[in-house]
């Protein structure tokens, strides 16, 4: 039985003493103080069964006051708190009273959290019971739960944060890492202690950064810092520190927070750009070729010294320069390259520029001029312009082609006189002559003839090379140019006894843009090549072929196939070569002069074709020229007169 | 038929005569200089001249200039006979206003037929 309950039992069984009287009614104040308090407050004997349990319990429990009596203590203890409940009894034994705090089991499933403050009765130092007050603070705890999950979402949030933050005390030392800015400093995150900044910067920047952050941290502003780390294995981090200053709270330090972002690859990138920048202007600057660059306001952007000395103008600005035509007329600006180019989104080449050197008197430039765009379907945003000297390669062209002139004419006057009384001999309108001066005369005649064809070819490939003689292309058709040629060379063949067999394609038509005489010329010479080194009897054939390509555009590709003695491979390119006949006594044999198949090279590659020897099937030799089909337009002068006139009268 | 020849050198004058006259049967004159030219064209009213394009002082272009722009000579074809190649030149040859062009070196034993050629080419 309770201490409570013997004394109750005792009151209904005898009559009370006045003492017992006033006892009693103390006691009936207490109890109805005891019932009315909202705090719980329990008894227990010292089985631990309930012999008084306060209205404030029965709440607290959800249950009736009634049936709590002779309900253990323990069954009001929620189950998950139960180890706590006995162990704490097992702890309290001797001591005074013991307060913790548990979760009650609650009929209606509510969590209970109550503040137990307990004691345990003594009579004759051993226990009788206990006595027990239990306040309701499930408010608190569940304040207290509450913050904590905040704390721990924002204490995640920080780690996980995929930027450096740190929380600083007043003096400017970390307090506070996360884990990316370990990551940047190169530390291990898992280390109890927090770093410091000294511990992470790189030594070279140590006393200015370390001054720097701490003069940052010392005022009241936000402020922004650049300097770099160096982890543990010697890597260089560059890292940008940004802070605020935060006030002191209840549970936070004053001072700052701050982010540390690790800026490194930022800064090589704009490292590797200005060092290609720098390689870029010193190339420009040092470049012989003038450079510069105009946007489409028509501002200068840029201009290297080569532009300025060039142009003789401080300002390397064509616009600031007086500058004519070839024909020495004035060109506006409105025609200058850049400008063109700005205006129509095209490219310009090689314009011919004239301008006015106060030392050297005039100079000529030629100016290309390309446009610069952000992307292909803008119009150009700049044009970057370029202009070299040619004044002096001018002047070399000038003497080159007056001294062919001069050699030409020369040559030609004797070598007029030579073969016109030669020829009036051998011919024999000076009179009969005897075998021998007849042979005689026949050989200086012959070599006569040859030396004016060896004189003629070299200054026509000398003119064709150095662009001298302009092609006229207009739009023909090859097959008649090449039916053209074997008509020329079939008399030739005849004489020699070898016979020239077109193929039927010789018959169609293809189109090409090429300068008609030239391209007789060419396929006159491989005919006659091919007739020389064939023996009589044998024939030549001569093939058309418009499946052709060249550098992936249609092409048209004349054979011309000898059954001779053939070009061994090695030579098959040489003999393309001025002079380089396969035999060199061939000259001789065959009166060639060693440039007719260098003229033909000349001739088809300034047509943009190519040309080849290859072996033909059971001996001999194919020549191979290969022309574009598509129609090109000439970007020389197309009404230059051709050569052709040089032979027969004007024309043909 | 007459032909006038012109031209500074005299071992080409003396060809070309021989050639025009053995293998032509023609009758020829020869002056050696563009002055001398106009003054025998003038004179003789040949039926064609031989000009030389490069001559010390009046040259073969400026003769013929003289030559179409008097009366007296306009009407004789002149042909020139060059040792120059190049295109440049050329352009200037057929804009000068000949009827026709020799190369030097001509074939001797064809040269009458070339002129009367090129003669029937331009009538």
């Amino acid at each position: 039985m309770s201490p409570f309950g013997a004394q109750l039992g005792d009151e209904y069984q005898r009559v009370p003493t006045a003492a017992e009287l006033e006892l009693a009614e103390n006691e009936s104040r207490y109890r109805r103080m005891v019932n009315l308090t909202g705090e719980g407050v329990l008894a227990c004997d010292a089985e631990g069964f309930i012999a008084f349990a306060n209205p404030a319990v029965a709440l607290l429990a959800d249950r009736l006051a009634g049936d709590l009596v002779g309900a253990r203590f323990e069954d009001l203890v929620h189950p998950d708190d139960l180890g706590i409940f006995r162990e704490r009894k097992r702890l309290r034994v001797g001591s005074r009273g013991d307060t913790f705090e548990l979760r009650l089991r609650n009929a209606s499933g509510r969590e209970v959290w109550a503040l137990v403050n307990v004691a345990d009765v003594y009579e004759h130092g051993r226990v009788t019971g206990s006595v027990a007050l239990l306040a309701d603070v499930s408010a608190r705890r569940e304040a207290e739960t509450s913050l904590a999950g905040a704390e721990q979402r924002y204490r995640t949030l920080l780690e996980m944060s995929p930027i450096g933050m740190f929380h600083v005390n007043r003096s400017g030392d970390l307090i506070y890492v996360n884990r990316k800015w370990c990551g940047i400093a190169g530390r291990s995150a898992l280390v109890d202690t927090t770093p410091t900044w000294e511990s992470v910067m790189h030594p070279d920047d140590f006393e200015v950064a370390a001054r720097v952050l701490r003069a940052g941290f010392e005022t009241g502003a936000d402020f922004e810092e650049n300097f770099r780390l160096q982890t543990p294995d010697g890597e260089i981090r560059w890292v940008t520190v940004r802070s605020v200053p935060i006030e002191a709270t209840e549970g936070m330090t004053g001072g700052r927070l701050g982010t540390m972002e690790d800026v490194s690859a930022h800064r090589a990138a704009e490292d590797a750009l200005r060092r290609r920048e720098e390689l870029y202007r010193s190339v420009i600057e040092t470049m012989t070729e003038g450079v510069y660059i105009q946007d489409a306001a028509g501002h200068l952007i840029e201009s290297n010294p080569a532009a300025r000395r060039l142009l003789g103008a401080p300002s390397g600005d064509l616009r600031d320069v007086a500058v004519v035509r070839e024909d020495g007329t004035a060109l506006p600006a409105s025609e200058f390259p850049a400008a063109v180019t700005l205006r129509t989104g095209e490219a310009c080449t090689e314009v011919v520029l004239g301008v006015h050197d106060p030392v050297r008197g005039r100079r000529w430039l030629t100016s290309s001029s390309q446009p610069l765009h952000r992307d292909e379907y803008e119009a150009p945003w700049a044009a970057v312009c370029t202009f070299i000297d040619v004044t002096d390669r001018r002047e070399v062209d000038r003497m080159k082609n007056e001294f062919i002139s001069v050699v030409s004419h020369e040559m030609r006057t004797p070598l007029t006189s030579i073969k016109g009384a030669l020829g009036l001999i051998a011919g024999g309108a000076t009179g009969a002559l005897s075998d021998t001066a007849q042979r005689m005369i026949d050989i200086a005649a012959n070599n006569t003839n040859r030396l004016i064809r060896l004189v003629n070819d070299t200054l026509d490939i000398e003119r064709i090379e150095s662009g001298l003689i302009a092609l006229v292309r207009t739009e023909v058709d090859l097959s008649e140019l090449v039916r053209d040629a074997v008509a020329i060379v079939r008399p030739v063949a005849e004489r020699e006894g070898v016979d020239i067999v077109a193929d039927e394609a010789v018959g169609s038509e293809f189109r090409v843009m090429a300068d008609s005489d030239r391209i007789i010329q060419t396929v006159t010479n491989l005919l006659s090549n091919a007739v020389k080194f064939s023996p009589a009897g044998s024939s030549v054939a001569l093939s058309v072929d418009g499946r052709a390509r060249i550098g992936g555009r249609d092409a048209v590709a004349v054979r011309v196939i000898d059954h001779g003695r053939g070009v061994p491979p090695e030579r098959a390119r040489d003999i393309f070569v001025r002079f380089h006949q396969v035999d060199a006594s061939d000259s001789r044999d065959k009166g060639g002069t060693g440039l007719g198949l260098a003229i033909c090279k000349s001739i088809v590659e300034e047509h943009g074709g190519n040309i080849w020897m290859e072996a033909t099937r059971g001996g001999g030799a194919t020549c191979v020229f290969t022309l574009p089909l598509s129609p090109t337009v000439s970007d020389k002068n197309p009404d230059v007169v051709s050569d052709a006139g040089w032979h027969s009268g004007w024309g043909r | 038929m007459h032909a006038l020849i012109v031209d500074d050198d005299g071992d080409i004058r003396e060809v070309a005569r021989l050639s025009l006259e053995l293998i032509g049967g023609w009758a020829v004159s020869e002056a050696d200089c563009g002055s001398e030219a106009i003054e025998r064209a003038r004179a003789l009213s040949p039926d064609v001249i031989l000009l030389d394009v490069m001559m010390p002082g009046i040259d073969g272009v400026a003769t013929l200039g003289v030559l179409s722009n008097d009366p007296r000579t306009s009407h004789i074809p002149v042909i020139f006979l060059t040792a120059k190649a190049q295109n440049g030149e050329l352009r200037r040859l057929e804009a000068a206003g000949a009827c026709g062009l020799i190369a030097k070196p001509f074939d001797p034993m064809r040269l009458p037929q070339e002129i009367e050629l090129i003669l029937s080419a331009g009538a």
